[in-house]
């Protein structure tokens, strides 16, 4: 039987105090890494510290239980212990409950040699179930992807995989009988084998700490990295939101322009036409064969007012109103306004009825003229030449609200459909020009009130079309 | 012309052309007429203001159209029409706001502007009553619109409105509102949107004024603009 090069009692406290010393060490990084494997690795320290001051306290010649067992299952728990904290997340979730159960199975088979008094058998086996932890804990180590490219993993793996290699070196010793059945026991080799046990301790907390620190750091150029990108993508948006803003403003100005340099003449080409045709007087005109001719430009100047009126409206009118209707009008008046916007040529054939009492309403004049514009000039495109155009406005009491509706006897088959009132749903007739943005107004006018624009086949045969708007 | 077309029409708009065809027209209805193509040109003439009808352009040079707007309207109670190309929401809603009766957007034809003319006319006559606010007498359950003209109230109806007036022009909800009018609860609150349905109906219908009550859709009603004389308070 060898000596101990150094006594047996200061080392265990040595080797104590350097784990409580790395433990308090790694206890002060928590707050900067939210790593979950830093306080299963500070779990498996103190588990290991608690076992040091049993093994320090122990009988030289023990042979009650948990003498050894204690202080063994602690052991082997701080290594399992370790093998969670250096797993990845994934793989840590998938083997906890496996390790617990191997943990327990250990304590088991150990008191069963304890009892047994099969001494030697109880070392071989903790020596060799360390050396099968510590082995796993360096593959863990070198598989855990987010340590990727870290220094400390190599220091981690190799300090571990060494450990490993002494453990089972113990372990063939104690299984050949050439070992007293202790860890901390007199002699040179064992003195040697904790001496660079001590050593490995303290390389694999370098490695750990280096690990962590490494990982923070990485963590913070990825975010300062991230916080680039977004203050690259503001500016970028802002840049965007500048350039659209250019674009609106140019929208405003063609719309301007729309409306003051291109409605105002016609404004005053028609105020001209109506003040030629008042002065010179429709039979004079008709006398002239002028009659026909004049009418067409009537015609003509209102296709070209409601088409821009249509324009203007469907492209910015309707998109910044949904929040500005506050303002009391009268319903009647404003369908009178509509009917009366219609080509002269085409009046007598409107007939506008309900006109009987006021209807008041909260609403936009401005889009409820030409949605009303919109259905009488639908109405008067789709009809049979010389039929009857009756628009109606009435207030519905089981709905609560006012209606609009508009019949015409279609001069093709009418087939209502939802599609009609899509942007540029040209109603499937061909013998019909436009763009398709008179019925989407209509419905788009109608979604700003809270309304709703609605087609079906009347009683009698004819077409109706039926703007609701709730009072 | 009939009997409740004005007899005087004051035109201000900057488009020369706009309004001497619009002045010969309304001249050949038996108006007179008074054309102006500014705001100051306007404020130079103060007969002008004793005109009995007003149609005013929004962009005039100078002085804007809606500052004139506010003026005529604190001068007295003419009809205010304004006839502008402007199309934007914030044309009509500083119009309307500064006291114009109606708001057209150009091009219009000349017989849209006279029939407009009649509907505000007829609306409003041609003699309004200096009334800015509706009032609400709750000793006898009348409501006076700014014209003056008297509906009487059921005494649902009444119950109603002393709970709206109660909120002091907040938003009332449904279901509140149906308590305090005792009106049988029921799905959507129907009978309660029945009840203030007919009530601003008949408001309507009898004063032709447009009722002091709003629809907040999705959440109840409102009542803004009246005066609360509470009982016996007479």
């Amino acid at each position: 039987m060898g000596e101990f090069l150094i006594d047996v009692t200061t080392v265990q406290w040595a080797y104590f105090g350097l784990l409580i010393a790395f433990t308090i060490c790694l206890a002060m990084l928590l707050p900067l890494t939210s790593s979950s494997g830093l306080k299963w690795w500070l779990l498996s320290n103190l588990t290991t510290a608690a076992a040091m001051p049993l093994f320090i306290w122990r009988p030289i010649v023990a042979t009650e239980a948990l003498t050894f067992l204690l202080p063994a299952t602690l052991i082997v728990s701080s290594a399992a212990l370790k093998l969670l904290a250096v797993s990845s997340p994934g793989l840590r979730r998938r083997i906890r409950w496996p390790l617990a159960g191997t943990v327990f199975a250990f304590a088991v088979c150990y008191q069963i040699l304890d009892l047994t008094g099969m001494g030697t058998q109880r070392f071989s086996l903790s020596a060799g179930m360390l050396c099968i932890l510590t082995a796993a804990v360096a593959f863990a180590a070198k598989y855990n992807s987010l340590w990727a490219g870290l220094w400390g993993r190599k220091l981690l793996i190799a300090a571990f995989a060494f450990s490993s290699v002494i453990l089972g070196l113990l372990f063939l010793r104690a299984v050949t009988g050439g070992m007293p059945g202790a860890y901390f026991s007199p002699g040179k080799t064992e003195s040697i084998t904790f001496a660079l046990n001590i050593i490995q301790v303290i390389v694999v907390h370098i490695g750990f700490i280096a690990l962590l620190v490494g990982r923070v750091s990485k963590i913070t150029a990825f975010k300062a990295a991230r916080q680039q990108q977004l203050i690259r993508g503001r500016k970028l948006a802002e840049e965007h939101s500048r350039q659209m803003e250019l674009i609106a403003q140019e929208r405003r100005g063609l719309l301007d322009l729309l409306s003051h340099e291109v409605r105002q003449p016609l404004n005053n080409a028609q105020a001209a036409l109506q003040e030629v045709s008042r002065t010179i007087g429709e039979r004079k005109l008709q006398d002239l064969g002028m009659s026909q001719p004049v009418s067409r430009l009537h015609n003509t100047i209102d296709q070209v007012v409601l088409a821009l009126s249509n324009a203007i409206v469907g492209t910015s009118v309707i998109e910044r109103q949904t929040d500005q209707l506050h303002h009391e009008l009268e319903i009647t008046a404003i369908a009178e306004l509509a009917s009366g916007d219609c080509p002269i040529g085409e009046q007598p054939r409107i007939r506008l009825t309900g006109l009987t009492e006021p209807i008041f309403m909260q609403g936009d004049p401005i889009l409820l003229r030409l949605a009303f514009r919109n259905l009488l000039d639908n109405a008067i495109k789709f009809s049979a030449p010389a039929t009857p155009v009756t628009a109606t406005v009435r207030v519905d009491s089981d709905r609560f609200g006012v209606v609009f509706d508009v019949f015409n006897t279609p001069k093709e088959p009418f087939h209502p459909h939802a599609r009609l009132f899509e942007r540029a749903h040209r109603g499937g007739s061909q013998s019909v020009s436009g763009k398709g943005l008179g019925l989407f107004i209509v419905q788009e006018v109608a979604t700003i009130h809270n309304g709703t624009a609605s087609a079906r086949i009347a009683d009698d045969g004819r077409t109706c079309f039926e703007l609701f708007l709730p009072l | 012309m009939t009997e409740t077309f004005p007899t005087s029409i004051c035109l201000v708009d900057d488009d020369v052309d706009f309004v001497s065809f619009l002045s010969r027209y309304l001249e050949a209805r038996g108006c007179t007429v008074m054309a102006f193509n500014s705001a100051e040109a306007f404020l130079e003439a103060p007969e002008a203001l004793l005109m009995q009808f007003f149609l005013v352009d929004l962009t005039l040079p100078g002085a804007d159209g809606v500052d004139l707007i506010g003026m005529i309207r604190a001068h007295g109670n003419a009809g205010i029409i304004v006839i502008s190309g402007r199309m934007g929401p914030d044309a009509f809603s500083s119009a309307l706001a500064a006291g114009a009766d109606m708001f057209i957007n150009k091009p219009v034809r000349f017989d849209q502007v006279y029939q407009a003319i009649l509907s505000v006319t007829r609306r409003i006559g041609t003699a309004r009553v200096v009334a800015r606010n509706w009032g609400y007498d709750e000793n006898d359950g009348s409501l006076i619109s700014p014209s003056g003209n008297n509906v009487q109230l059921t005494k649902t109806e009444r119950k109603l409105l002393s709970a709206l007036l109660k909120a002091g022009g907040a938003a009332v909800d449904r279901p509140t509102l149906a308590k305090a009018g005792d009106i049988a609860a029921s799905k959507d609150d129907r009978n309660l949107d029945a009840a203030m349905f007919r009530m601003r109906r008949r408001i309507e219908k009898t004063t032709r004024e447009a009722a002091p009550l709003r629809t907040i859709h999705g959440s109840g009603y409102v009542a803004a603009g009246v005066e609360h004389m509470p009982r016996n308070n007479k």
